[in-house]
């Protein structure tokens, strides 16, 4: 492991004037090089850095080489390092040091506490004056890289890792990493996930913030579901890692952030070339390639992945391709571009959903077996497509005493067409003497989005507090067409629309953050946010006619809303390994354009949030362990919630809702070789009792679907073996999802489900054979179940009106094979 | 045969959602309301009044019938929490009702009864006079536990969804075929009722009932044929020679009164019987 150590040797002042040394700002660890065996000893590289008048290492070179993969480790880091610059006086000066650069088995940085600020880096020792003419000290610095500090308990930064070995479908996937998370699909692969997170069903997106780097990835008014949003496109080999923020408690979350904000932060550590093709289970078929330059850095890299297969049941064939590249451009001493693109598009079929009394009594129309039954279908005529393009430029600048000022400017554009039909033949008021054509929903949507975000953090110091105060902003432009029209079950012509608005909306949003540590235990953080919404909506669907004659079909509905969130965290310091937090805040999802009345005040959802609990952090520098550990409880309340309707197929509003639950969350990181995480969520959501006291959190009835106890372990353990004389380098990973029962509707729990995944790789040289096991007990179980009526009998048959239990079916037990071809590029040289 | 890594796993999901569900469910039921139930539901043809023959009745016009065949197409059937508005109400009720009319908004299902607690959601070819009064057990049937105060049926001609077993109707909604017998007049009769499209045409609706639904219960819909023909007419209908069965075509007296009377409200009733102790 790498121990933090730098060494600098300085050259001495000038005789008029002292030279002040340079200061490490930031240093992030270099990684331990994945395609090397185990050391059992330390491995030292000696880099010469020459710092440029701005602090920046604008020069690497090797002194003295540990290796060509420990330099190229050491070089990648070094240049993510930041000094202040060495003066003289007040002038800058340009100075070269030698950092040797340590990689030992046991070792691992210092703790840092977690749920705590940063430590500013460790001051270099005192430097002596000196003659100017030799160098005349020498001074160590301890640089120490940890994320930003959690705004609150349920604040997660996760790296991804060595963790990324537990079998994924996507990166969506990656989500479960946070604890009180469960996923479910019923629209088939290409069709985002549904999210459940801290006792919301957050739906696609409608209650959860999801951003790619900085590019808002929820969608306005989207026909399927406000806030709609689809991280399948993610090729999951470019997150490094990811920032779940459960609760609004950061003044930078924005729109849609009531139950939490997830930014997935992309990179690619390994450079060179990564080829890797998969064959399993009912033909699935995965190619991948992601390759970054060996002289570039982690934020400069192409990825392509392409997956096709016929799906785990009849009518769930999906075939899909993405790109996503970024490149990041030095401009100078302080100023970085990040230049990013991505690139798009799916086609998928579904099952949809089928009755439980139909399966059960072996009514579908398949085989009679209980396995084909469980997988059937009623209406082959549902699926999907989808296209993304998005692009984003991001410039940013290091300001001179340590500050940052970051500019982005995005553009997405996308299109999606979704068939679903929910209730088969219920819907519909056919015209008299013909018989129901059909609930089919075919739901599309086009849009374009552009927008701009910024932060600012001058480089103050005050009361000893760098950088106490943040400045940010967000301006999202949308331009969408959103359209649901009900299809005929014969031919898939429309015969009737439902809604179809064109919608602009304006979302204006700023904030400030503040952080002080009034005594030498406490930090106080806070900050608001405020956010204006502008909607415009052309609805393309009025009568024709009215009781005053014909009229035009259309109409137009402006509305405006604002709202203001202020957001607090108090960190109470118990002991340098135990941090007490307690968090406050204020969210808002914005409205849904087409249920807009002209002229009003639009109405927000509100979130009232509210945490307290404990991080707690060990490290054992001498066994190479770490330990962090994070419980907490809290209690939300929404002033507006929405539901899923069958009947519309998409969310609608019920009133408020409120939720109270808990917790707990651990992570065993072992050098580079075991890496375990578990966490265990309780929440419990209901709508409160009419006229009830917002402290009656228990009260109510309790919402269905949503599930109450989730539990999730993703463990992954590293190593090497000799096999032929041959180092191989070996991996084993289990990732287990235990989702408790569900509460349905009449006060019927759902059974609950236990899933494991596991996945064993083997690596020799630049070759790697990997085989994963998806649901490795074929656990027969439902990844969605809902509760209304339904009539799958045909056009012609008696409808029910009675609420019954309806269902989409989970993958059942999936086998991959994966051959992955690592080429490092040796002819680089450092 | 099962394996025992079936069994294995089998043991190992029991246990763990045991324990699981244990932790949840020791804080009670879900809590999201109400009262999932399985009863059975079953048709019975009513014996009229002072009679012990089932399909054997006294028409208030005086006549005698006697029927030999009687089928009819039903369902599905609901049973609806709400009471029905043309059920008998307390005089203090009724004029409440008339100085301050309640609004009757459309809510969304095509009879604002409220909350379905059960139904049959099938349709079903029913031979009135089989079984001798003995209830014809459909089906265990899902609901919800609470008072049905109400019930509401179709009645249609057998659907594609019936398939063979529609056969038998030859298209018809009910059939009916006997003797109507008043002194020395004897008037044998066959008759076919057809209820075609639309809906509003094909219910019956507001049908009164009390019926406390809870597990293992059994609800009966009885069908009181001797109510279907109130003010019949059968005088009117012209006798043909040699004592054939009159066909009584849609443009009779008789086949009109049968036409409104088997959609009226009290042409059919429910009864609950609640599960032996």
């Amino acid at each position: 492991m790498f121990i933090p150590t730098l060494v600098l040797w300085l050259l001495s002042a000038s005789p008029e004037a002292p030279v002040i040394p340079p200061v490490l700002v930031e240093a992030p660890p270099p990684v331990m090089p994945a395609d090397v065996p185990a050391l059992t000893q330390a491995v030292r590289v000696v880099l010469r850095l020459t710092l440029d008048t701005g602090g920046e290492v604008s020069r690497v070179e090797v002194r003295e080489s540990g290796g060509e993969a420990f330099d190229r480790a050491a070089m990648a880091a070094a240049t993510h390092w930041r000094f202040e610059p060495a003066r003289q006086g007040d002038a800058p000066l340009e100075v070269q040091v030698d950092v040797p650069v340590m990689f030992e088995p046991p070792a691992l940085p210092e703790p840092a506490p977690v749920a705590t600020a940063p430590e500013a880096p460790e001051a270099p020792e005192a430097p002596a004056p000196a003659d100017a003419k030799a160098p005349g000290f020498s001074t160590t610095v301890r640089g120490r890289s940890v994320a930003p500090p959690p705004v609150a308990v349920g604040d997660f930064h996760i790296t991804v890792g060595q963790l990324a070995d537990v079998p994924r479908n996507s990166a969506t996937d990656l989500l479960l990493l946070a604890p009180g998370v469960m996923l479910a699909n019923h629209g088939g692969e290409g069709h985002a996930e549904t999210v459940y997170l801290r006792g919301f069903d957050a739906g696609e997106g409608k209650d959860v913030e999801l951003r790619l780097d900085g590019v808002p990835l929820n969608e306005v008014s989207h026909a399927h579901g406000h806030g709609y949003a689809d991280t399948y496109f993610i090729i999951p080999e470019l997150v490094k890692s990811l920032r779940v923020t459960e609760g609004p408690y950061d003044p930078s979350q924005g729109d849609f952030g009531v139950a939490g904000t997830v930014e997935y932060q992309l990179g690619l550590e390994r450079r060179g070339i990564t080829a890797s093709a998969s064959y399993g289970s009912f033909a699935s078929r995965r190619l991948s390639l992601v390759w970054g330059p060996p002289e570039s850095t982690d934020a400069t890299f192409v990825g392509v992945l392409l997956r096709q297969g016929h799906g785990f049941g009849p009518n769930r064939a999906y075939a899909n391709a993405g790109v996503m590249a970024q490149t990041e451009l030095r401009l100078g001493p302080e100023t970085r571009l990040r230049l990013f693109g991505a690139s798009y598009g799916a086609r998928y079929s579904t099952a949809g959903v089928v009755r439980e009394t139909d399966v059960v009594d072996a009514r579908m129309p398949c085989a009679p077996d209980a396995g084909s039954q469980f997988f059937c279908l009623y209406d082959p005529n549902q699926g999907g497509a989808n296209q993304r393009h998005i692009a984003s430029v991001e410039w940013v600048s290091r300001l001179e005493r340590g500050g940052r000022f970051v500019q982005q400017a995005f553009a997405v554009s996308r299109q999606m067409r979704s068939r679903e039909n929910f209730t088969g033949f219920l819907q519909d008021t056919p015209p008299i003497g013909e018989a129901q054509r059909g609930d089919n929903t075919e739901q599309s949507y086009q849009g374009t989005t552009v927008g701009l975000r910024g932060r600012y953090t001058p480089g103050l110091v005050w009361a000893g507090q760098p950088q106490p105060v943040e400045l940010g902003y967000v301006a999202r432009y949308d331009t969408v067409h959103t359209r649901a029209r009900r299809l005929r079950d014969k031919g898939g012509a429309p015969y009737a629309t439902v809604f179809d608005n064109q919608v602009r909306t304006t979302n204006l949003g700023a904030y400030l953050s503040l952080r002080g540590s009034p005594l030498s235990w406490l930090t106080l953080r806070g900050g608001v946010r405020v956010d204006t919404f502008l909607f415009a909506v052309e609805d393309l669907n009025r009568p024709d006619s009215d009781r005053q004659g014909s009229r035009i079909p259309e109409e137009s509905v402006e509305a405006y809303g604002f709202f203001a969130s202020p957001r607090a965290t108090a960190e109470v310091r118990l002991s340098p390994r135990l941090t007490w937090l307690t968090s406050a805040g204020l969210g808002a999802r914005s409205s849904d354009a087409a249920g807009l009345s002209d002229a009003e005040f639009a109405p927000y959802a509100r979130v009232t949030s509210g945490e307290t609990g404990l991080g707690w952090r060990w490290g054992d520098e001498a066994h190479g362990s770490t330990v962090e550990a994070r419980g907490a409880v809290f209690a939300t309340r929404v002033s507006q919630d929405l539901v899923f309707s069958e009947t519309t197929g998409r969310n609608q509003p019920i009133g408020p809702s409120q939720r109270l639950g808990a917790f707990g969350s651990v992570r065993w990181q072992w050098e580079e070789r075991l890496d375990v995480q578990a966490s265990l969520a309780w929440a419990r959501a209901t709508q409160p009792l009419p006229g009830a006291s917002s402290w009656r959190l228990w009260d109510g009835t309790v919402l269905p679907y949503i599930p109450q106890v989730l539990g999730r372990v993703d463990a992954a353990w590293r190593g090497t073996a000799t096999v032929l004389r041959q180092d191989v380098g070996w991996s084993v990973a289990l990732g287990h999802s235990a989702i408790g029962p569900r509460p349905l509707p009449l006060d019927r729990y759902s059974a609950p489900i236990f899933l494991f995944d596991v996945a064993a790789r083997a690596r020799w040289r630049a070759v790697e054979l990997g085989l994963s096991v998806e649901n490795l007990l074929d656990a027969r179980w439902r990844e969605s179940e809902f509760n209304y009526v339904s009539n799958f009998r045909g056009p012609d048959a008696p409808a029910s009106l009675l609420a019954t239990r309806h269902f989409s079916a989970g993958a059942p037990r999936t086998v991959r094979g994966t051959l992955t071809v690592y080429l490092d590029l040796q002819e680089d040289k450092p | 045969m099962t394996s025992p890594v079936r069994h294995t796993r089998r043991a190992f999901t029991l246990l763990l959602g045991g324990a699981l569900a244990g932790g949840v469910n020791a804080c009670g039921l879900s809590g999201t309301g109400g009262r999932s139930i399985t009863f059975r539901m079953g048709l019975r043809t009513a014996l009229a009044p002072g009679e012990d023959t089932v399909g054997v009745f006294t028409t208030d016009t005086g006549w005698r019938v006697e029927l030999t065949t009687a089928r009819m197409v039903l369902g599905p059937l609901y049973l609806f929490e709400k009471a029905s508005p043309l059920q008998p109400q307390a005089l203090l009720r009724r004029l409440g009702e008339v100085l301050l009319p309640g609004a009757h908004a459309h809510e969304g299902d095509f009879f604002s009864g409220g909350r379905v607690l059960g139904e049959w959601d099938r349709e079903v070819v029913f031979e009135l006079l089989a079984g001798g009064g003995q209830a014809h057990v459909l089906g265990r049937s899902p609901g919800i536990a609470g008072v049905a105060r109400s019930l509401s049926l179709l009645l249609q001609p057998p659907s594609r969804a019936l398939g063979v077993e529609g056969d038998v109707m030859e298209g018809h909604s009910l059939v009916l075929a006997g003797t109507a017998t008043r002194a020395e007049v004897r008037v044998p009769f066959r008759l076919a009722l057809d209820f075609p499209p639309p809906v509003e045409l094909q219910r019956v609706d507001f049908v009164p009932i009390l019926a406390d639904l809870d597990d293992e219960g059994f609800f009966v819909l009885e069908l009181q044929p001797h109510r279907w023909f109130t003010g019949t007419r059968f005088e009117r209908l012209p006798l043909p020679a040699g004592g054939t069965p009159v066909e009584v075509g849609p443009e009779t007296q008789v086949h009109r009164a049968l036409s409104v009377n088997v959609r009226r409200f009290d042409a059919f009733t429910g009864a609950w019987e609640p599960p032996e102790a």
